[in-house]
């Protein structure tokens, strides 16, 4: 007989809170995999300031940038939602959770706009000085 | 009488290799719930639907499914709430199906009868009841009404990927006996709820919350739990 055990990731309507849920996995992992990067990236010192310095030539340049809004969204993101994660654990917001999490996304969006605009606006800038986009 | 369509979820594992939805025209009456029209289909239609039901009024808990994609009680969602046509049922996600909408519970039933669902206590019974205060009641909240639907459970991403995760109404029970100050009985519970299938499985997610028919909240019972069973430990 087929399983049907999971049926509901497909078939149960993704509410707030499941979709809350399952953006926190995701940039959860991100941010992971952001760290492990980071963590290697900056390990490259050991290797004598001329490594270091090439390897953050290669990581400064435009793709990065982009990337970086990225990482952004997810450090914002997992911040944010784990406010509201606490508050259901610790101050009883279950009921005010969905209102709780759309107030808190209209103040994650602001704060992307601004600091993601900036990171955007940078690029351009080094885009514009003849830098290439891909540095390898 | 306004005609309305429903897509029912139909699997019979004898016959069937995979399961499909068929759909029903139906006159509706005015305040008919969905369990009238699974009624009408099954005792004017089409006799080969199954599903569970036994009270029709809210209270035995037999009727849970999947409404547009929300678990509720079929003997209580009222048609003329719902606005979207063709309206489409499921049965209980997360357990296995027997037939149509009749699932197997017994993983439901193994959950709760791990955290122990009855008073605990060995202190010798006094000559009438266990009194307890207003103050001391109220610890509980609504968690006594809880009628086993199974529609909380069911809801659950964390009980979807694992079986024997104790989920929501399990734990709603463990709550309410743990919270109740005539019960002593926390330390032969916490094995089963301090463990990998147990408590720490909650992310929090509110399916539980948004789906239960009796306005209960498993959610807040087991964040109250996580952190007595950690003052418990530390
Ligand atoms: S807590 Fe609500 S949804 Fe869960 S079994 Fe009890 S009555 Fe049903
Ligand atoms: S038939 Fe009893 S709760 Fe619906």
């Amino acid at each position: 007989m087929p399983s049907l055990r999971t049926r509901g990731f497909t078939h149960y309507r993704w509410q707030t809170g499941m979709t809350a849920w399952m953006l926190h996995r995701l940039t959860g992992l991100a941010l992971v995999f952001y760290i492990t990067l980071h963590i290697w990236v900056v390990s490259s010192l050991q290797l004598g300031p001329e490594t270091f310095e090439a390897t953050m030539a290669v990581v400064s340049a435009p793709l990065f940038r982009f990337l970086e809004v990225g990482l952004l969204f997810c450090v914002i993101y997992h911040a944010l939602n784990g406010i509201r994660l606490i508050a259901i654990d610790f101050f009883g917001a279950t009921e005010k959770h969905a209102p709780l999490f759309y107030g808190l996304m209209a103040v994650g969006a602001i704060l992307w706009i601004w600091g993601g605009g900036t990171m955007v606006g940078h690029a351009l800038h080094q885009l514009h000085a003849g830098e290439p986009f891909f540095p390898f | 009488m306004a005609k309305r369509t429903f897509k029912i979820f139909r699997f019979n594992p004898e016959t069937d290799e995979k399961p499909s939805y068929k759909t029903y025209e139906i006159d509706v009456q005015p305040a008919w719930t969905i369990l009238d029209v699974l009624n009408e289909i099954k005792w004017f239609q089409d006799g080969t639907l199954t599903y569970r039901r036994s009270c029709r009024h809210g209270i035995c808990g037999s009727c849970a499914m999947m409404v547009n994609g929300i678990n509720n009680l079929a003997c209580e969602l009222q048609i003329a709430t719902m606005k979207k046509d063709p309206i489409v049922i499921d049965p209980l996600p997360g357990f296995e199906i027997y037939k149509d909408l009749a699932v197997n519970m017994d993983p439901f039933y193994e959950a709760l009868k791990r955290v122990k669902p009855w008073l605990i206590n060995n202190d010798p019974a006094p000559s009438r009841e266990r009194l307890q205060s207003q103050e001391e009641f109220a610890l509980m909240g609504n968690s006594i009404a809880c009628i086993l639907c199974a529609a909380c459970t069911s809801s659950c991403p964390s009980f979807w990927t694992d079986g024997e995760y104790l989920g929501p109404a399990a734990l709603l029970k463990a709550f309410r006996y743990t919270f109740d100050t005539r019960d002593h009985g926390l330390d032969q519970r916490i094995e089963a709820l301090d463990n990998k299938h147990g408590l720490w499985r909650c992310h929090k997610i509110t399916n539980c919350f948004t789906a239960c028919p009796k306005n209960l909240n498993p959610t807040e019972a087991i964040s109250k739990l996580q952190k007595r069973i950690v003052e418990e430990k530390l």
